[in-house]
């Protein structure tokens, strides 16, 4: 009755991206991320001067912890972005409609996982567009390290959504993947990580221990351990800050296998 | 070539048996009813042809694909509904339907056209522009009905179609399907609505408990079991002598009086009923007011076998 082009898989999967961005947007989630992001960048910026506190003589301190907040927002956006990509299909039964086309599950895993890097990325980077410029209005400097920092937020936001996508794979409802990647990524694992650090072991190989780059990366510390003694007592406080390369190839790491673990796991996921 | 086959197909959920070495072969541009009580297995024989869910052992294939091993190329010539279809509420029709033939690799402008041919054939054109979420059970049963014809399939496979429809929405979706057996596709079509499968199908599938219990046609059914029934009204009851005449019309089988009906167990086919309608008005010279051979039969079958097999 009319033609079919042969659709190669790449096309497909900017289809399905484009039509999972649209969900984004529809949903509202793009806007509440975008309103989440406004108001965490105003208020760095308006609380100092009300409070009639200068801000941070070194455009690095300020740089510093302006840039603290990009791990939280990564993780809400992997939450908000990723959480119920793909359980929502199994849970709200659209894949009834879905999956019966000649579509490959990778296809779809890949559109879906790319339309959320580009929300976040939007998202990401506006927060550091507004970095950049506040430094430049309230230093007059451009601050080069900010690019460093931005790349690493990058790696870390592909490591997140591969594993809220590991989640919302591996879990039947929405709600349940995006609450326990939520907890994973804010709580339990920064816990672990306290705990490590405690007892004198780097938890190099967690996820949001290698995240720490992103600010590290503005001032790095010229020593990678730190003991410090405190004198006349059996306590002893380590500090740990990641090695640059290692907490690359880790962050690169968990993206890889949660993704390559998401496509093992949805190409046998039954639709009952 | 078959457009289905389906053998020694076994599913396992878990440790419930749901399908139980099911063999069956639908030939193309024929109309399968596929009929069994709840849980007999019809829609988890509808996902294994669809590849979301894997038979435990046996195969299926759609137009020589096998559908676990070469999914793409069967699912391309199917249009399927499975059980209760879902949308993406934030989406218009018209925006569900183009995400799939864009998938589905159709070209814009004919897309555009087609969306709005199948809708209209739904009757959801005054619905395009509205968000799925609004839409009530039976709208979105329609656009089921409309993403499984969008792509212009060769096989239809569809779970329980006219579920949750208004009488004109059945009647609706019984003329769709009887124009898509004219043009000849294939269509496998579960079911627990006999008039309807009687009025679609050539021939029906019966499972149980996951066991293939009969396939033929809906002719063949009825001759095997004398059950087919046609029901008279007569403007006055028949007398005893009107009755007798009846009874000797060979294909006559058995023969009830109630009052102005007439209900008479026939064994015969198209041919044999215009006779009969003849004798019955110049013979018998029955005042006929209507003259109809009802679906009792496949119900009749229907009941029997699934009773004799539990
Ligand atoms: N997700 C599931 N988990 C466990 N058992 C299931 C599941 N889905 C179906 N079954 C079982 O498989 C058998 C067949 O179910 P199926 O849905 O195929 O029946 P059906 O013929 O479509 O019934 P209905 O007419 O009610 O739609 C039933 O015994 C049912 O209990
Ligand atoms: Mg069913």
């Amino acid at each position: 009755m009319f033609k079919k082009k042969e659709n190669t898989d790449l096309k497909q999967i900017g289809i399905v991206m484009r039509y999972e961005l649209l969900k984004h947007l529809r949903r509202r989630r793009l806007i509440a991320v975008l309103a989440i992001t406004l108001i965490v960048s105003s208020l760095q910026l308006a609380v100092p001067p009300a409070f009639n506190i200068a801000y941070p003589e070194e455009p690095k301190s300020f740089a510093e912890s302006f840039l603290s907040f990009v791990h939280l927002l990564v993780i809400i956006c992997g939450a908000f972005f990723a959480g119920d990509a793909i359980a929502s299909e199994f849970e709200q039964k659209t894949g009834y409609i879905l999956f019966p086309n000649p579509v490959k599950r990778v296809v779809l895993v890949a559109g879906k996982f790319l339309a959320a890097v580009i929300s976040v990325f939007l998202m990401v980077g506006l927060y550091y567009a507004i970095c950049f410029l506040s430094i430049l209005t309230i230093y007059g400097v451009t601050l080069n390290q900010l690019v460093h920092s931005f790349a690493y937020a990058f790696l870390f936001l592909l490591g997140v959504l591969g594993l809220t996508f590991l989640f919302s794979s591996l879990l039947k409802g929405s709600m349940g993947a995006t609450l326990l990647s939520f907890f994973m990524l804010f709580m339990i694992l920064p816990i672990m990580e306290g705990v490590l650090t405690i007892t004198g072991n780097e938890p190099w190989y967690s996820i949001t221990y290698s995240s720490q780059i992103i600010t590290e990366v503005i001032n790095p510390s010229s020593v990678r351990v730190e003991k410090i003694v405190v004198k006349d007592s059996p306590i002893t406080v380590w500090v740990f800050h990641p090695d640059f390369l290692t907490s690359t190839v880790v962050l690169l790491t968990y993206f890889i296998a949660t993704l390559v673990l998401t496509l093992l796991i949805i190409d046998r996921k039954e639709m009952v | 070539m078959e457009a289905i086959v389906i053998e020694d197909l076994t599913k396992y959920y878990g440790n419930i048996l749901a399908l139980d070495n099911l063999n069956l072969k639908i030939s193309r541009g024929h109309c399968v009813g596929f009929l069994g009580p709840n849980g007999a297995g019809k829609s988890t024989t509808i996902k294994i042809l669809c590849n979301l869910i894997r038979p435990t052992h046996g195969k299926a294939y759609v137009l020589g694909f096998d559908v676990s091993v070469e999914a793409q190329n069967a699912l391309r010539s199917i249009g399927a509904i499975v059980e209760v279809p879902e949308f993406y509420l934030y989406l218009t029709p018209e925006e569900m339907l183009s995400y799939l033939g864009k998938l589905r690799g159709i070209g814009s402008a004919a897309l555009k056209e087609r969306i709005a041919k199948v809708l209209e054939l739904v009757r959801l054109q005054e619905w395009v522009n509205i968000k799925i979420g609004k839409f009530s059970r039976g709208m979105k049963q329609r656009l089921g009905i409309a993403q499984a014809i969008l792509h212009d399939p060769t096989v239809l496979i569809l779970d329980e179609p006219a579920l949750g429809l208004d009488p004109r929405g059945m009647y609706e979706i019984r003329e769709i399907i009887k124009n898509l057996v004219k043009e000849g596709k294939t269509i496998f079509l579960a079911s627990h609505m006999l008039h309807e499968v009687r009025e679609v199908c050539d021939s029906v599938a019966l499972i149980n408990k996951g066991k293939l219990i009969a396939c033929n046609s809906v002719e063949n059914l009825e001759k095997i079991f004398h059950v087919q029934q046609i029901e008279i009204e007569t403007l006055s009851p028949a007398n005893k002598q009107q009755a007798k005449k009846i009874s000797r019309f060979e294909a006559a089988k058995q023969v009830s009086i109630h009052e102005n009906k007439i209900t008479v167990e026939f064994e015969g086919n198209e041919t044999k009923r215009a006779e009969f309608l003849n004798f019955l008005v110049n013979n018998v010279k029955l005042q006929i007011i209507s003259f109809r051979s009802s679906s009792k039969g496949l119900e009749e079958i229907y009941l029997r076998f699934v009773k004799e097999v539990s």
